[in-house]
């Protein structure tokens, strides 16, 4: 076997590196989690800045890590790990290779700026910013372990903090979105565990860890059939597929604005980034019988999500349904089975995540001053403010693959590889760009073009601090718009080696 | 300077001034015009320096190209002639976007200065100027490409630019929708040359111009493949040159200001379909059908909005059916196969279209009207400067001799005469002759009203004047003299007769109809025919778009969208929760806190089960 | 031997008993005269144990043993009863169990 050989090398490193530095980045926040849950109630400032501090801390270090990281070795690398409970193959051990490199700095950034944006949070401010800390420490965890158990611990980790946030800093119909997001969820993962679960019973398994399941277990092709199918349906869930996506656009309305930032940007990534990691990683076989099927849901994704958009008045209501259709274009990618396919679909995810984040981001800011995200409410919001019109537009003009924005590079890239691969799909999946070119311009001309509505005019815009997280985001964007073999350099191994190639 | 720096200057200059006008504070944004000249001067000169560098294509064609994406290593599809698919990024100078590049940068500083004139009183002028520098750096970044993805990267910037400024008023309800609707045309064309991208880099895995020459094409592809993916480039084309039936757009796009529809809606971004033609002529050259179809749309453009160009009674509509109508010409001339010709005529045009738009411009910002009979109501024809240079656009419009606009078309009739058949050269014929039909009914309406209420014009600063005089100027001299620098420049007399005499027909029925304005209008209110009524509703194209996005487009996402309500959230999601709820409430009943029942359902089981067991 | 010596005698009765505290048990409203019938119960599984004892010839005492520790239970089980019935007649004043249905779904 091809991957008993190159996972081999995994024993020629040093068990753990001279810095832990993926602990330390999962380690950021908690810390952060505890000086906040320690700062007295009062001191709101001093707890705004413990949480920022832990964020621009994990920031810098992942992008730290960023040039610490090799693309040009196979495999994983920097492995940490630390026996924990030996007989049932649970061990504290995180890596990294070209798959989670860029989804960390893409919870860093996320992070970062959901952070800074939250600075006008006043209501139980502590607990806020510790339910934030406490999320994002579990998304990290999902992201940099290599071993099943604590995937799922993580994950979970990452669930409940999300409810908390939506019922009690949320808005319309918040305890029904938030309940609806749990549920699901919890449903994604308990497929996802039963999964973990078999693999983990299988003969010769009894480990959950991710490489040793790789070296030592032989999937059987029915087996891995069947396993594809439940931890799809399972990841799939998180990724918002088709026909499980309706928890996203209600969750996304019902979240306050970081925690929308970081469910769209993030959370919804976990479910591909699963897909990726443990789907077709260990189960290469069951990813190809079942990658028609995908295409064909991807496809729904895409078109059916922006075809829906189109019809929404709420302006978060917008958004979520274009990220329903965005994350078909990962899914899309995922179901190319090929590397174009794959590094498209791991940039989009990167520069969705940015994106969705920016638009939350606006959304959030225009919801605060005008009490309303309606669109019919609003209007010619680009007269009175026009910087914060601005992001907006530039998050649509990037929503609608724009070229010179990370995601058209993304599409680009997905859409070559489904052409290659299924043309029909492909094709058809272009006509999104025209839909969500219509619904994007149209929430624009109603929303900040159009004479001005004078109940909003009072409504103020950005100052120099909340322009900042904007503009990081933005310039994020435009960035790896301009440099995408960048990032193409960060993933192209990996996700050859994902499929056997080279 | 090297021929590289030079490059980087005309591709940067715009950008830095953008860049420049978004990061200065409020305070002194009174200094954008100045940056915004300044910078687009130092492009123009720069262009203007490599064309005398290389004025008798010396030293041409210059390429500089660097890889920007490795998308594979190995053959995405198989069959293929390279073993690994690769974009870059680069310039490429010949002599076809050296013209171009002349062409955009000057015209776009004489804009520039212009906009000082027209746009004095807006106090969103930062933003304009900042826009319009933004517009000259995609403009020159698509000529310069040297391959095709980086033309579709500008073209799409020059697309949102477009959106932009013809969305500069966002104030207005019309100028919003024309923006958008610019927008989304333009988006749905564009489908088409993504499409024809992609298939292109599958199938012959490389995009540089230099590498697409026909033979090359003809050896890889077949005819049927090279059709369908050169048809769907040109519908890309289609959309930004405004080519049926994608022309509707462009009429709307007049919203914007003046100035804006002078540089992208006439002389540049709508004519960067038509350069796009000539760049990549070997693409479409490959398959005579593509070539055929090519000429049709042309055709049907070409004599189509010439015929609505006859009844507009504003300004800007004229001159943008009229743009419409000779970029079809010029499509014609390029399917034919003469790409000289076609971008022969694209040169003097801009300059002729960018000298009427500046000169409506001009018009309006005095009189504050677009309808040509209020305009010469309100005193147009006591405006020296603007009839005059009016005067002058519209001859080279009808191809009076020896303006340019004559040399051009004259060239394009006799290349359809010589390869487009009878048909095809009929269809330009009677192009000419209704192109100067509706040129002399603009100049008579406005030459020959009696004034009624007429409005005196403002006292302007000497920095006004200028700004509003050195443009119009400028431009009329170039429109006279662009004419001779052709290529192929010879005269034939059999059609320099045809020529005049199409000018003479059509200056003569307009002046049978219109040498009383007034009279003319009236009929023109009272006229009711079947015709007329088609004309005015413009061939009902705008209907067909309305139908098919809201009675199409938008019905099916109202059905997917009640579907995703009705079905997927209330039938599957929560009737499933509500359903586990109500079995909850069923199974709760049995818990009803009566002792004795508890104690009935355990003796009644427990007898039961020893029924069952014993 | 007569047929007052035969064990089915005492099942008899023993059942009787039994069925007497189930339909008292099922029947009253009145917690005592539950607790009555719960006794009767009781008694009869007692009574069962003794005439199993004495009609099977395995160990003479352990019927005899379970059927004092059925009583002590009782004991212990009225005392209870008892106590929690005079609880709720000073909450309630009733002792009627269907007054006491506060834990009901």
């Amino acid at each position: 076997m091809g991957g008993r050989h190159r996972h081999s090398d995994r024993f020629l490193l040093p068990m753990t590196p001279p810095f832990p530095i993926l602990s330390a980045i999962l380690l950021c926040p908690v810390v952060g989690l505890l000086l906040v849950l320690l700062t007295p109630r009062k001191y709101e400032t001093l707890i705004k800045l413990t949480a920022l501090a832990s964020a621009l801390g994990t920031l810098v270090l992942s992008v730290v890590l960023l040039f610490i990281f090799k693309p040009s070795v196979p495999g994983f690398q920097l492995i940490e790990h630390m026996e924990w409970i030996k007989s049932y193959g649970i061990h504290y051990s995180n890596a990294v290779d070209g798959l989670n490199v860029s989804m960390i700095l893409l919870t860093a950034i996320v992070i970062f700026c959901g952070i800074l944006v939250s600075w006008s949070v006043t209501y139980r401010v502590k607990d806020f910013f510790a339910n934030m800390l406490f999320l994002v420490s579990g998304v990290f965890g999902v992201f940099m372990t290599t071993n099943l158990f604590f995937f799922f611990l993580f994950y979970e980790i990452a669930v409940i903090p999300m409810y908390l946030l939506i019922v009690i800093w949320g808005s319309t119909n918040k305890e029904y979105a938030a309940m609806k997001l749990t549920l699901y969820l919890l449903l994604g993962s308990a497929l996802m565990f039963a999964g973990f679960l078999y693999m983990y019973s299988l003969p010769d398994a009894r480990t959950f860890d991710l490489i040793a399941l790789k070296q030592n277990v032989r999937f059987t092709p029915e087996v891995q059939n069947i396993l594809f199918l439940g931890l799809f349906i399972g990841f799939g869930v998180l990724a918002a597929c088709f026909p499980f996506h309706v928890w996203s656009p209600d969750g996304h309305v019902a979240a306050p604005t970081a925690a929308s930032m970081l469910h769209a940007g993030v959370l919804m990534k976990l479910g591909a980034f699963g897909i990726l990691r443990v789907g077709v990683y260990l189960l290469p076989e069951g990813a190809r019988h079942w990658a028609d099927w995908v295409a064909v849901l991807a496809l729904c994704n895409i078109v059916y999500g922006a075809m829906v958009a189109t019809q929404q008045k709420d302006l978060k209501y917008i958004v979520g349904y274009s990220s329903v259709s965005h994350m078909g274009i990962v899914l899309l990618g995922i179901a190319t089975m090929t590397t174009v396919g794959f590094n498209g679909a791991i940039f989009q995810m990167f520069a969705h995540g940015i994106m969705t984040a920016l638009f939350f981001a606006c959304v959030g800011f225009i919801y605060d001053g005008c009490h309303t995200r309606m669109l019919d409410e609003l209007g010619g919001l680009s007269k009175q403010a026009p910087v914060i019109s601005a992001f907006f537009i530039i998050a649509g003009l990037c929503g609608l693959g724009l070229p010179g924005m990370g995601s058209f590079v993304a599409e680009l890239l997905v859409t070559i590889a489904a052409i290659g691969t299924y043309p029909a799909i492909g094709i058809i999946s272009i006509v999104a760009l025209l839909i969500t070119a219509f619904y994007v311009l149209t929430a624009i001309q109603k929303a900040f073009y159009g004479p001005a509505n004078p109940h909003h005019a009072d409504f103020k815009d950005l100052d120099w601090f909340q322009f900042i997280p904007r503009a990081f985001l933005v310039a994020c964007l435009i960035f790896f718009g301009i440099f995408p073999d960048i990032f193409i350099n960060w993933v192209s191994l990996s996700t050859k080696t994902l499929l056997g190639i080279g | 300077m090297t021929d590289l720096h030079l490059f980087w200057v005309i591709q940067l200059a715009p950008l830095l001034a953008f860049l420049l006008i978004q990061v200065l504070p409020k305070t002194i944004n009174k200094v954008a015009p100045a940056i915004g000249m300044a910078f687009s001067l130092t492009a123009a000169l720069a262009s203007l320096n490599l064309s005398f560098a290389h004025s008798q294509g010396a030293g041409l064609p210059v390429e500089f190209s660097r890889q920007w994406l490795v998308v594979a290593d190995y053959a995405v599809w198989p069959n293929i002639p390279v073993p690994h698919y690769t974009l870059s990024v680069g310039f490429l100078l010949d002599p076809l976007n050296l013209l171009m590049i002349t062409l955009v940068t000057t015209i776009s500083f004489f804009v520039q200065l212009f906009s000082f004139y027209y746009m004095n009183e807006d106090p969103s002028r930062p933003r304009y100027f900042g826009f319009l520098s933004f517009f000259s750096f995609s403009m020159t970044g698509l000529v310069l490409s040297n391959n095709l993805l980086q033309t579709f990267l500008f073209w799409e910037l020059v697309g949102l630019t477009s959106y932009l400024l013809i969305g500069f008023w966002f104030e207005k309800k019309s100028a919003a929708t024309a923006a958008r609707k610019a927008f989304v045309i333009n988006r749905l064309a564009d489908l088409g040359f993504y499409l024809g991208i992609i298939l292109l880099f599958l199938l012959f895995g490389t995009l540089g111009f230099a590498t697409l020459k026909a033979d090359a094409l003809r050896n890889v592809l077949g005819h049927g493949t090279l059709t369908l993916i050169g048809l769907l480039i040109f519908c890309g084309v289609m959309g930004k040159s405004a080519q049926f039936p994608f022309h509707v757009w462009l009429p709307d796009a007049m919203e914007g200001p003046t100035p804006v529809s002078a540089l992208i809606h006439s002389a540049t971004m709508v004519a960067a379909g038509v350069f796009l033609l000539a760049r990549a002529f070997d693409l479409f050259s490959a398959s005579h059908t593509t070539l055929l179809v090519i000429l049709s749309i042309g055709a049907i453009t070409a004599l189509m909005s010439a015929t609505l160009a006859a009844i507009q009674r504003d300004i800007k509509r004229i001159l943008a059916y009229s743009t419409v109508s000779q970029l079809g010409l010029m499509v014609m001339a390029i399917g034919a196969g003469s790409a000289e010709s076609g971008m022969f005529h694209l040169s003097t045009h801009a300059y002729f279209k960018s000298l009427l738009f500046l000169t409506s411009g001009a018009f309006i910002h005095r009189f504050h009207t677009n309808d040509i009979w209020e305009i010469a109501d309100r005193g147009g024809k006591k405006d020296a400067v603007a009839l005059g240079c009016l005067a002058f656009g519209l001859l080279s419009l009808s191809g009076v001799p020896p303006f340019a606009g004559f040399f051009s078309k004259d060239l394009i009739l006799e290349v359809l005469k010589h390869h487009g058949g009878i048909f095809f050269y009929g269809v330009a014929v009677l192009v000419s002759f209704l192109t100067a039909y509706y040129s002399f009914r603009l100049f008579f309406v406005i030459a020959l009203s009696k004034i009624g209420h007429e409005v005196r014009a403002h006292h302007e600063s000497l920095t006004l004047k200028i700004s509003r005089a050195l443009p119009l100027f400028s431009l009329a001299a170039l429109s006279l003299i662009t004419g001779f620098t052709g290529h192929a420049f010879h005269l034939n007399m059999e059609l320099l007769i045809t020529t005049v005499i199409l000018v003479v027909a059509g200056g003569a029925l307009a002046y049978s109809q219109f040498k009383d304005p007034a009279a003319a209008e009236a009929a023109l209110r009272g006229n009711q025919g079947f015709i007329f009524k088609i004309l005015e509703r413009k061939f009902f194209m705008d209907d067909a778009y309305d139908f098919l996005v809201k009675k199409v487009g938008l019905a099916l996402g109202r059905w997917l969208n009640a579907f995703d309500r009705a079905v997927i959230n209330s039938l599957m999601v929560n009737q499933t929760s509500f359903s586990v709820m109500r079995l909850g409430r069923v199974v709760s009943r049995l818990q009803n806190g009566l002792l004795q029942d508890y104690l009935a359902w355990a003796v009644g089981i427990g007898i039961l089960i020893v029924f069952c067991f014993l | 031997m007569s047929a007052a010596q035969s064990l089915s005698s005492y099942l008899l009765i023993s059942a009787a008993l039994f069925s007497i505290g189930v339909f008292g048990l099922l029947s009253r409203r009145n917690l005592v005269a539950i607790l009555i019938s719960l006794e009767l119960i009781l008694n009869s599984a007692s009574l069962n144990f003794v005439a199993f004892n004495k009609f099977s010839l395995v160990d003479k005492a352990l019927g005899q043993v379970f059927a004092i520790f059925i009583i002590a239970l009782a004991a212990a089980e009225v005392c209870i009863g008892l106590s929690l019935i005079l609880l709720l007649h000073r909450k309630k004043d009733s002792i009627n169990v269907d007054e006491a249905r506060e834990l009901r779904g």
